[in-house]
């Protein structure tokens, strides 16, 4: 019977498919690239502007110079401290240096504005945040908002939690969503001229 | 263990005899060999119904109905039996089996009916039971085998759990091929749709040594129906729709020969599958939807002393994850823990978002077989395998449709094994190897879980058994060879290729004594041997699927950990059990003892100050750790139309080498289930079946550190994010009816789960953090069966 003939033609068929795969697996034996991380934040930068010109521009920064994701105390940077009765125009930047080229993580949060909203805690210290920038429904942002401190000195922490919420944002801290990010910063208000 | 039984009722269709109205004939008679010497432990089929020949090879079926019946006898080693017996009064039949063997997919059949052949918990769920399971996953279906439960994420991703083990130590066998998918996380479930099995059993013995040594929790085996040698056109058509996620099912299966050549057949089969979100009782469950596309076909070639089989299949899921499962930080989380409520809950919908899963898998198979006289039956088989896995998270900037985990795994398989025997023993000895690719595929924009790698792993086997009147033995070797060369990057920069090279060996021993006509004692000790995984020994990183920091057993010193320090888990098990089968009443009990040395597990070692907020850190570790476990199993026909089944499990795990206990071990469980047969005759049945599954409440679970205390807790004991959920009992019923229609049968059940819409949660469900399970589910499930050749 010709199908008879079937049986040694499998075998070397099997032994053909084995060759096969295994010329094409060391073929494709080459090196894979580092991943680009697109995602992480490693640079959180809030530059708070005062009003007074005659007062210091004060930076809050964190860099994750060792690429960990994890906020080492060396990481994090105050430039000084904050003058009472002041009002400083605060810009927040994030940036991930980890990807080639730097991404701007703030231009990608002020597309999807609608998406995110910025939440301040403070505690123990004399500031008060309030007029953050809004979104294109009115509702809060905080890219940009205003610190005033108190008419004392004082020293405390401010918290900083950035919140995704796509199709969720009402506006309310936390409110639904997730964290994407989370900083708490040591902070002083120190009186004039001191 | 079990655990987690939904067993909605026992093979109303199997191990015992049906009573009929007018239905009173008694089939009796032996089976034998050629030379006259009697075989114990065959197993025989009358349409449906299994019994088992007893030590003197006798067998015995009441309650039959006057007309054509159709017999089936099988037995290892030998070749299937089939008989057409017209009844019209008591019969007497002497069977005699022929030694040998046909093809790969009919001596795995065998093995599966021959439960009594083997000498160690073999469980195989019949098509019958898998019936009840139609349009659920396969690891959902698993949870009906005693020793069995699930690892779940959701109501619709179900990881197998085989006394206590999961993931990468246990092994998945479809259709003679080790299943090569991304086994090793917690969220990933087996790649397999069950609508192509024709009967999934366990193996934890003796057996499994034949497929490999790493699978030290035991072989989930997949069999697809042997291809069937009439040459007329039959198949099956099933349909199901569920009312909870308001999911659609609906599988075919054709098959036939060739008029010009009879030695050939063919079979298509198909599933496609389209679910929504589910619901608790008291809300949506969002973002829980599912949808499936299977396919596979089969051509078969098969003479008296030759065959072969080229085989294909093609399995394709998309998944959601519960959306509020979804946490950024642990704050997060915690609030969603003492939320009691999902934060995310929408209407009802189909669509599927990110987090969600899509999964590719695709096997060709080809098979042959030849006797050789003198010899035995040599087997040759080749698979390929391309797993395409892909996880979709909550991104920015339109991300959410880039994968955040893309996964290629490659990977061939070449087998060769001799079947044999040789008067009363019997046997199987061969070689196979592995060769795997895994790659991730550029582009995600986020550091992969797991590294490349390339891993060839070669493995020779034999295993025999051996048969006396009330005897039978089976012993078991296997040796192991891995080499594995992972390609990782050192802090995201510097690529390292390490090597390693594994030896490792696995053997047991196993008995069988047949005490008396009904019953039986076994016994089986086996040792078996796992190297450590590549996600084991190289994780590195956040993990969102479980909130955790996690560094592998490579990882624990810089990248310079001694490859010397990492060691083989050495599984030691022994099982012992005891079956009683009587016409009435069956009752099983088994229990084991498990001892893991260098057992691989997450050890907490301390928190770290993410951007994200605080997070645990876990090491990889390795410790010795004791697995013991008990499960029952019993049947009673208490009249003629009521019937009772009941299985029970226990499962007591812990970390000797810390004191403490394991993570993720089933709680105690049990069902009860209560049937009436209204009416049972060939090929009519209506039935009402009431389950009530029953689970205690985990008592050895790990302490609970709620997810913000984190930061606080500096202890190393195993912990848990949230205490172990409360007990429950559930209601679910069942009425089914079957009868001919146009000469073929129609089956059509409606089952209501979880009847009294209970709000409780699963201990062994990662979601459980987040939302209760769901609530009443309505099934109804129609079968059409238009096989022509019985």
């Amino acid at each position: 019977m010709k199908t008879q003939s079937l049986v040694p033609y499998l075998h070397r068929l099997i032994l053909f498919l084995s060759i096969i795969s295994i010329s094409l697996l060391a073929g494709c034996s080459d090196d894979p690239e580092s991943t680009n991380e697109e995602e992480v934040i490693t640079t959180i930068i809030i530059t708070l502007t005062p009003g007074d010109e005659e007062n210091d521009v004060v930076t809050l920064d964190w860099d994750d110079i060792n690429l960990n994701a994890i906020i080492d105390a060396s990481e994090v940077s105050i430039s000084g401290p904050l003058k009472v009765n002041e009002a400083y125009e605060a810009s927040i930047q994030i940036l991930n240096k980890s990807a080639d080229p730097e991404i701007d993580i703030s231009e990608e949060i002020t597309e999807e504005a609608e998406e995110h909203i910025f939440c301040f805690t403070v505690t123990g210290a004399g500031i008060s945040i309030s007029n953050r920038d809004t979104d294109k429904h009115g509702l809060p942002l905080g890219l940009t908002s205003t610190w005033t401190t108190g008419a004392s000195a004082s020293t405390g922490s401010v918290n900083i939690v950035l919140r995704h919420q796509p199709g969720v944002k009402t506006g309310d801290c936390p409110g639904a969503g997730d964290t994407d990010a989370d900083i708490t910063f040591v902070v002083t208000v120190e009186v004039q001229n001191e | 263990m079990v655990r987690l039984l939904i067993l909605l009722f026992l093979p109303i269709f199997g191990s015992l005899p049906s009573y009929g109205q007018s239905c009173n004939l008694i089939l009796t008679g032996v089976v034998q060999e050629k030379d006259g010497s009697p075989l114990p432990g065959a197993t025989l089929l009358i349409d449906g119904n299994a019994t088992v020949t007893t030590a003197e090879g006798t067998f015995e079926f009441e309650g039959l109905c006057p007309g054509e019946i159709s017999l089936v006898v099988r037995y290892i080693g030998y070749d299937e039996y089939h008989e057409r017996v017209t009844l019209s009064g008591d019969k007497q039949l002497v069977v005699i089996l022929i030694p040998s063997e046909t093809t790969l997919g009919d001596v795995e059949v065998h093995e599966t009916s021959t439960r009594s052949g083997l000498t160690n918990a073999s469980y195989s769920l019949s098509k019958e039971e898998l019936d009840h399971f139609s349009g659920k996953s396969l690891g959902e279906a698993l949870k009906r085998v005693p020793g069995v439960s699930a690892l779940q994420t959701g109501p619709a991703i179900f990881k197998p759990v085989i006394d206590g083990l999961h993931s990468q130590r246990i092994l998945i066998l479809n259709n003679g091929i080790r299943q090569e998918g991304q086994q090793w996380g917690v969220e990933h479930a087996p790649e397999i749709d069950p609508f192509i099995a024709s009967e999934i059993r366990v193996v934890k013995g003796a057996e499994a040594v034949r497929y490999g040594s790493d699978a030290i929790g035991g072989v989930v085996i997949v069999d697809t129906p042997p291809m069937h040698q009439a040459q007329k056109f039959g198949g099956e058509l099933n349909t199901g729709y569920f009312s909870n996620n308001r999911m659609g099912v609906f599988s075919g299966l054709f098959e036939g020969g060739f008029k010009k050549n009879e030695s050939l057949s063919w079979r298509l089969q198909s599933s496609v599958k389209k679910g929504g979100d589910y619901a608790a009782p008291d809300y949506v469950l969002s973002n829980t939807g599912v949808e499936e596309l299977n396919f596979s076909g089969a051509l078969g070639w098969k003479e008296d002393d030759r065959g072969a089989e080229v085989y294909f299949s093609s399995f394709n899921t998309e998944i959601g994850i519960l959306r509020a499962a979804h946490s950024g930080s642990l704050e997060d989380f915690d609030n969603s823990i003492r939320n009691q409520e999902p934060w995310y809950i929408e209407d009802f919908t189909y669509r599927i978002r990110a987090p969600r899963q899509k999964i590719n898998h695709q096997l060709v198979k080809v098979s042959a077989f030849k006797k050789i006289p003198g010899l035995g039956t040599l087997h040759i088989l080749y698979g390929g395998q391309l797993n395409q896995r892909k996880e979709f998270d909550i991104r920015r900037a339109g991300r959410s449709g880039k994968p955040a985990l893309s996964l290629n795994l490659f990977s061939n398989v070449l087998d060769a094994f001799l079947d044999h025997t040789f008067g009363k023993l019997s046997g199987s000895m061969g070689i196979n190897g592995t060769y795997k690719d895994n790659s991730n595929v550029p582009g995600t924009g986020i550091r992969p879980l797991i590294p490349n790698y390339k891993q060839f792993t070669g493995g020779l086997f034999v295993s025999e058994k051996y048969r006396t009147n009330n005897w039978l033995f089976e012993a078991g070797a296997r040796y192991d060879y891995q080499f594995l060369q992972v390609l990782t990057f050192i802090n995201n920069q510097d690529l390292s290729k390490p090597k390693f090279n594994f030896n490792y060996v696995s053997g047991s021993l196993g008995a069988s004594y047949y005490v008396n006509e009904f019953s039986r004692l076994t016994s089986h000790l086996g040792v078996s041997m796992r190297p450590p995984h590549v996600s084991e020994m190289y994780s590195e990183g956040l993990h969102h699927g479980t909130a955790a920091i996690e560094y592998g057993l490579m990882m624990q010193d810089g990248f310079q950990t001694d490859q010397s320090l990492i060691r083989n888990e050495i599984s030691t098990k022994f099982t012992n059990g005891f079956q009683l089968i009587k016409k009435t009443f069956s009752f099983e009990v088994s229990a084991f003892i498990n001892h893991i040395s260098n057992y691989v597990f997450l050890k907490p070692t301390g928190t770290a100050l993410t951007i994200r907020g605080y997070f645990p850190v876990f090491d990889y570790s390795q410790t010795e750790a004791v697995l013991a476990g008990i499960d029952g199993l019993l049947h009673w026909d208490i009249s003629r139309h009521f019937e009772y089944s009941g299985t029970y499990a226990y499962l007591y795990a812990k970390d000797v080498g810390n004191k403490d206990v394991l993570t993720f071990i089933p709680p105690p469980q049990m069902e009860h289930a209560f049937t009436w047969h209204l009416l049972t005759k060939k090929k009519h049945d209506f039935f009402f079946t009431v389950s009530i599954p029953v689970a205690f409440r985990q008592s050895r679970a790990p302490i609970t550190i709620y997810p913000g205390d984190v930061d606080g807790y500096e202890g190393n004991s195993v912990f848990d994010f949230a205490p172990p959920p409360d007990g429950y009992v559930l209601l679910n019923t069942e009425v089914g009816i079957k009868f001919p229609l146009k000469g073929h049968v129609l089956s059509v059940a409606l089952e209501g789960e979880n009847l009294l819409n209970t709000s409780y949660r699963v201990y062994m469900n990662r979601v459980r953090y987040f939302a209760d399970e769901p609530g009443a589910n309505f099934m109804l499930r129609i079968k059409y069966n238009f096989h022509s050749h019985e």
